[in-house]
């Protein structure tokens, strides 16, 4: 089923992901027949994976860059147009599917899962319909012990699921949809406001649409799992509410940040080589990071500024001493949200440049207001978004609110709102943000 | 509460909702659900009339063509405009397969100084209106009207129709069964389509090609019994300043050579219309077009009224 999911999209590309998977398959077999071999069966399964990752996705990225860098000795060498059309085409997903492949085989060497005996095991765990296409990233010793029962699902996990699935629906229709009209508009030059407010509500739009958009994938994935009896781990963790960086990391995408801590920093050596280096893998770790999400230099200084941040919190020890003040914990949310907005910045503009150009926009402190008739939909649901986190937030604090979303079918009422909403109130149509990647 | 029951009651909440707010709801300025039928149904529909309006946007926005038959029974219209459309056989040959040609045929032809050069000619809107698959333009003629129902509001259209305002800022579309799409933007900007105007025929200009490819269906059509009209669609008097100087066209020695082979040059005082982006005319503004079309146009033909 996963399979004619994936098939419906393009069927050719059944074929990398069958490849990624039967050589994962005959890797992980083989290590424990031939343990001599293990390291080279290791290698021959990184190469197959980072090699058709590095094919599909930057392909044109390494050739602009070798034609940039020999132009600089006066070479002029035209890669990018004898690219097959084939390689410029991003199959759907390969950035989650190699790395569930690669956690499989890496998973094995290290001996903390026994290989698969049946190889549809392996398949449903790479081509698992519901987060096949932008994760979250499910481990094999998560998901493969899942598969060696038959699934079963109880009602009130079914209830569990139709919520999440609903208010995932939420999240990416009716906030990141809406949002995503004034953000979209501004960084495609097509807007005609140029302010320093409007250039922070912007920022700060994309703040709320990347995160609304991707949780709520991450939530209908896990919503459609757990009604067919599965269960994915938790993706996002309300980010926005981080009082320090490494919080946030823990909080964002984490699935994809606890493979990168496991399998790159870790695996580079940590924190047990020393200070110094701990910052250098995690400078390198934060830069693959962003490398993961795109072809483009802009990602890349997105994930170093993480790093340049986690470099200072650990250096200052900031967070710690910020928390010991009055309202420290709204003052270190406010500090890290900065932050991750001026990061923002530079993962949405298309160029080094724009985003250069929009920070300086905003730091010109040119108030104008007249944006707010326009995009006064696109600022309502903005709105929205900061309320709902903020009242999450405040209801984690007080107990006498959580216990009034159990109590008196409230849980129902706001499921039904949530599902109203986005049939009227959707944003214009657009693909989920983490497709690209 | 248990989870089964639960699930019920959710059930019923979002049905009773979901009636209710469906019902009550403003009428969005621009509905997606009826713009994908009307596209489609402009394209795939086999109906045949003796009166094919045909042109680019200007076209599909600047004629009526029930406002164009008004009082005239026994003409049948359809517009069949196409944003950026171009004046190409392909689009030629549609035109003939919905012209009823037993029936008194007539072609009016919107031209544009876009609709003859080589993008226009590319005529992407057509093509993919025509390519749709099979099931889309089923789902598209015959479904897509019924989710209407479900079409998407915007915060602003709830605010102003509670409040009873007009809003400051609105794209308003109507789609009409035949062809023509009523429009207006709010704040309206005369000015605003004369940049894009300019860097489009930057390197993109009227061809000789495509003009004596057009003359020579005239003169076909002509010689077929098909009554062809063609007229410059009215816009603001700036925006045909800049198409006369950028698009290489000549609108007096292109009616010239429309005339010699069979057509009926149309003209129009184009500062007498008002436009509300440079380009388009206000719904308004199209309805009195389409009634000026149709005195001009009938009043070749005698006894032609019902």
């Amino acid at each position: 089923m996963s399979f004619i999911f994936y098939g419906w999209w393009d069927w050719r590309f059944l074929f990398l992901i069958i490849g990624s998977g039967l050589l994962d398959y005959v890797c992980g077999w083989y290590m424990t027949k031939a343990p001599q071999l293990k390291k080279l069966l290791l290698l021959l399964s990184l190469l197959g994976n980072i090699g058709s990752l590095s094919v599909f996705k930057y392909s044109v990225f390494y050739a602009d860059m070798i034609e940039s860098f020999l132009l600089l000795f006066n070479v002029t060498l035209s890669l990018k147009d004898n690219i097959p059309a084939f390689a410029l085409i991003l199959p759907v997903g390969i950035s989650f599917y190699t790395f569930q492949s690669m956690s499989y085989t890496i998973d094995v060497y290290k001996g903390k899962i026994q290989p698969v005996k049946n190889i549809f095991h392996l398949f449903s765990y790479l081509a698992m319909f519901p987060q096949l296409v932008a994760g979250p990233i499910v481990r094999a010793r998560d998901f493969l012990t899942q598969l060696s029962k038959i699934p079963d699902s109880t009602t009130i996990q079914k209830w569990h699921a139709i919520k999440l699935i609903v208010f995932g629906l939420f999240q990416k229709m009716v906030v990141a949809d809406n949002i995503g009209f004034m953000v979209d508009s501004a960084f495609q030059n097509k807007s005609v406001f140029d302010g320093s407010f409007f250039w922070f509500c912007v920022v700060l739009g994309f703040a709320f649409q990347i995160y609304c958009d991707f949780s709520g994938y991450s939530l209908i994935a896990r919503g459609i799992a757990k009604y067919m009896g599965y269960h994915f781990k938790m993706n996002f963790n309300h980010p926005y509410h981080a009082t320090s960086i490494r919080d946030f990391w823990s909080r964002w995408h984490i699935s994809l940040s606890t493979w990168f801590k496991d399998y790159v920093y870790i695996a580079l050596g940590g924190s047990r080589k020393g200070f110094l280096w701990g910052i250098i893998f995690m400078f390198i770790t934060m830069c693959v990071s962003g490398l993961w999400h795109g072809a483009n230099y802009t990602f890349i200084i997105w994930g170093a500024l993480h790093a340049l941040f986690l470099a200072l919190e650990r250096v200052t020890r900031w967070p710690q001493k910020v928390e010991k003040i009055r309202y420290g914990k709204i003052i270190g949310m406010t500090l890290v949200f900065l932050q991750v907005l001026v990061a923002w910045t530079y993962f949405r503009a298309d160029d080094i440049e724009q985003a250069h150009l929009i920070i300086k926009k905003i730091l010109s402190f040119n108030m104008s207001f007249d944006f707010f008739n326009f995009y006064f939909n696109s600022i309502v649901f903005l709105l929205l978004g900061i309320t709902i986190e903020f009242s999450i937030y405040q209801r984690k604090k007080h107990l006498k609110l959580q216990r009034l979303y159990t109590k008196n079918n409230i849980d129902v009422l706001m499921t039904s709102i949530a599902l109203v909403m986005c049939l009227f109130l959707r944003g214009p149509e657009a693909a989920f943000i983490y497709f690209q990647f | 509460m248990a989870p089964k029951q639960k699930i019920t009651l959710f059930m019923v909440v979002s049905g009773i909702l979901i009636c209710f707010i469906g019902w009550i709801k403003p009428q969005p300025s621009s509905s997606t659900t009826k713009g994908n039928h009307f596209w489609t149904f402009k394209t795939h529909s086999k109906k045949k009339h003796n009166i094919v309006v045909f042109g680019d946007s200007r076209i599909y926005r600047g004629v009526s063509p029930s406002e164009l038959t008004k009082g005239y029974p026994n003409y049948f219209a359809v517009n069949l405009g196409y944003s950026s459309a171009g004046m190409d056989d392909q689009l030629f040959d549609f035109i003939v397969e919905r012209l009823d040609l037993n029936n008194d045929p007539h072609i009016i032809l919107g031209i544009t100084p876009h609709s003859l050069t080589p993008k226009a000619i590319a005529n992407e809107h057509y093509i993919q209106e025509k390519n749709r698959s099979a099931f889309t333009v089923y789902q598209r003629m015959y479904l897509e009207e019924y989710l209407a129902f479900f079409d998407r509001m915007t915060t602003a259209e709830i605010f102003y129709a509670l409040f009873d305002k007009h809003p400051a800022f609105q794209s308003f579309e109507e789609f009409h069964e035949d062809g023509w799409v009523a429009s207006y933007i709010l704040p309206a900007d005369s000015n605003s389509a004369l940049e894009n105007y300019r860097k489009e025929f930057m390197d993109n200009k009227v061809t000789d090609q495509s003009v004596s490819n057009l003359l020579t269906r005239v003169k076909s059509w002509n010689e077929k019994g098909i009554k062809v009209y063609a007229f410059r669609p009215p816009t603001t008097r700036a925006m045909v300043i800049l198409e006369d100087k950028l698009s290489g066209f000549d609108t007096d020695k292109f009616s010239e050579r429309f005339e010699l082979n069979g057509g009926i040059w149309l003209s129009f005082d184009y500062a007498d219309f008002v436009s509300y982006d440079g380009s388009h005319l206000h719904y308004d503004e199209a309805k009195r077009l389409s009634r000026l079309l149709k005195e001009k146009i009938f009043n070749t033909l005698p006894n032609k009224s019902s």
